[in-house]
């Protein structure tokens, strides 16, 4: 009986799934943002490899050198070469973005089911929680952490899982309570399953597809939030390649050497967006009548 | 209507005591020992000078009656001293807060005058080349960093094309390049919301009606469509005031504009924490007390709105 359930279940993820990629196929700008994200992690896992230069070594006598030949996008002003520092820039990015995503879920999750199947007071204890972070403009308490604990990777990601996990334990527990109404719900509990097996295997799995949508907005917000607090001096501790550093750096030589600016602060833009169509066309495809 | 108020009212108190008890934990870890902020990195000084100093800045005490305290002087307007000034950080802010403020209004009329135009038309047109240029240029708009929209501005307009200042506060043309920097994003979020708002309302039966007894169209579009589309893009623009303060800090520090962002920025490089502080605690607080007056005023305009 259960061996048959959790076939069924398998059969129409998998369909869901087909659907959902023919969905986002159809949309031209979703298939961008798709493109782009699977492109993005590629570079960000071979940066090593397919980076032209060393993103430290310095050539001092030709700093800030425009784009040419062999360096693309021109040099720093230590004479680093701009496209490599993009590149290795890529792997911090989608680290915290991953990071931050992976860990506010999990908190979310954990909180939000736990909120949402037992009710009561465990559920006024966490939304309360939950209402105080969410008052909070998110960037200025993370800007405030991060100007307490100091800059480095390690704190960005923490100070940005502070301020995100709410928003994820909110969509659980909305569809925790959506779900434990239903039939299939009542049949497991008849059946004998306890509270811990429910939420385990058959709450959280059919919660999680709507926070995919949040997730894949997530990572844009993190990633720009990560620049954010590198930008202010509050983030990834130089000299490690961080997209909002090179913005940061190059804005004091934004006359001299406008390259570094434009081709840092283009690159979060390009990806903050890509994320962005690739959370909508997964809107769409989940669900069309939140179709924007 | 009067109990919906008072109880609105009455869940804003928890909140508060809860931002505030977040923003004190978070600076119980700040780096440095206040005694010897106090007086003096003195090698020679004695243990008993030490005592005294902890006594005064009441450190001897448990850590929830120094939240207590903490929480009376906040009540009373009192946050503390500027350590590099002397001068009391309530005055610091006071005097920085309305100039953050005109910049998020200025910025919020430039979201709305092109925002809800935009997403009518997005709307009025769906699929079209105009609808297609607007969805992902509002989405563009709402992808990109402030902090760098603010430089390439400065760029284009101040170095440039030299039209204006580069940076700096006091007459209307400073504000016009904040206004863009900070506004772009909202301006692009509530396009977006315009746009799937109208796109829901204009399907509806009333709106079908009013076009089915002759009413000219724009009559339909603003009488009966958008006045029914605007609360939820109301409600957008209120949570999106958050996003706003938080990007006043990056946009009036790149601009030298002297609001309470610019302050917490050089507040945060000087490590001048009690500045910090007073500025993250000001900014919450009026973003909770923006949400709580748009809700009260829902509760005026929408008979729907109950509370529950």
């Amino acid at each position: 009986m259960e061996q048959l359930g959790k076939e069924e279940v398998k059969e129409t993820s998998g369909s869901e799934l087909r659907t959902v990629l023919r969905s986002l196929r159809r949309s031209r700008t979703a298939t961008f943002g798709l493109i782009y994200v699977i492109a993005l992690v590629i570079v960000a896992i071979l940066a090593p490899i397919i980076s032209p230069f060393d993103p430290y070594a310095q050539d001092l006598p030709n700093r800030l050198q425009p784009p040419s030949f062999p360096h693309i996008l021109g040099l720093d002003e230590f004479g680093r070469d701009v496209l490599s520092r993009l590149i290795h820039g890529a792997t911090i990015s989608m680290q915290v973005g991953l990071e931050v995503v992976l860990l506010s879920l999990l908190i979310g999750v954990i909180v939000g089911a736990i909120s949402g199947y037992y009710g009561g007071w465990a559920d006024m204890v966490c939304m309360r929680v939950a209402d105080i972070f969410l008052a909070f403009p998110s960037l200025v308490l993370a800007i405030g952490i991060m100007a307490v604990i100091g800059p480095s990777i390690f704190n960005v990601v923490l100070s940005l899982v502070v301020v995100s996990w709410p928003y994820y334990a909110r969509v659980i527990r909305s569809q925790t309570i959506t779900l434990k109404k239903m039939d299939f719900i009542t049949a497991a509990r008849a059946m004998g399953a306890s509270g811990r097996r429910i939420l385990r295997t058959h709450i959280i799995p059919n919660a999680i597809p709507p926070v995919i949508i949040l997730a894949t907005l997530g990572m844009g917000s993190a990633i720009l939030a990560e620049a954010g607090l590198s930008f202010l001096g509050l983030g990834v501790n130089p000299p490690t390649p961080s997209w909002g550093i090179m913005v940061a750096s190059g804005r004091d030589y934004i006359l001299q050497a406008p390259h570094m600016v434009i081709s840092s602060g283009l690159i979060i833009t390009i990806t903050v967006l890509a994320f962005n169509l690739l959370g909508d066309g997964l809107r769409d495809a989940l669900d069309p009548r939140l179709r924007i | 209507m009067l109990e919906y108020i008072v109880k609105r009212l009455a869940l804003v108190i928890p909140v508060f005591l809860g931002v505030s008890a977040i923003v004190f934990i978070i600076m119980l870890n700040t780096p440095g020992d206040p005694v010897l902020v106090r007086i003096g990195l003195d090698p020679n000084v004695s243990p008993e000078k030490i005592e005294a100093a902890r006594r005064e800045l009441g450190l001897d005490q448990p850590i929830y009656i120094q939240y207590f305290k903490f929480l009376a002087r906040l009540v009373q307007g009192d946050l503390g001293n500027n350590i590099r000034t002397g001068r009391p950080v309530a005055q610091d802010i006071m005097e920085a807060f309305p100039r953050t403020l005109i910049l998020a209004v200025t910025s919020i009329l430039l979201a709305i005058v092109i925002g809800i135009p935009a997403g009518i038309i997005s709307a009025k047109k769906q699929y079209s080349v105009f609808d297609n240029i607007t969805s992902v240029g509002s989405l563009l708009a709402a992808s990109m960093p402030n902090f760098w929209l603010a430089l390439v501005l400065i760029l284009f307009f101040s170095y440039w094309l030299k039209l204006t200042p580069i940076s700096g506060y006091g007459t209307p043309i400073h504000l016009i390049l904040p206004t863009i920097a900070l506004g772009a994003a909202l301006a692009g979020t509530v396009t977006r919301f315009t746009r799937s708002s109208m796109l829901e309302v204009i399907r509806q039966d009333f709106v079908r009606t009013a076009k089915a007894k002759g009413l000219k169209e724009s009559i339909v579009t603003f009488k009966h469509a958008l006045k029914n589309a605007l609360i939820p893009i109301v409600t957008v623009i209120g949570l999106q005031f958050g996003s706003l303060l938080a990007g006043a800090f990056f946009v009036e520090a790149i601009f030298a504009y002297p609001g309470v962002g610019r302050l917490a920025v050089q507040a945060i490089q000087q490590k001048n924490y009690t500045v910090v502080q007073g500025a993250v605690l000001v900014v919450s607080i009026s973003f909770v007390l923006i949400n709580l007056l748009i809700d009260i005023i829902y509760a005026y305009i929408d008979p729907r709105v109950q509370y529950e």
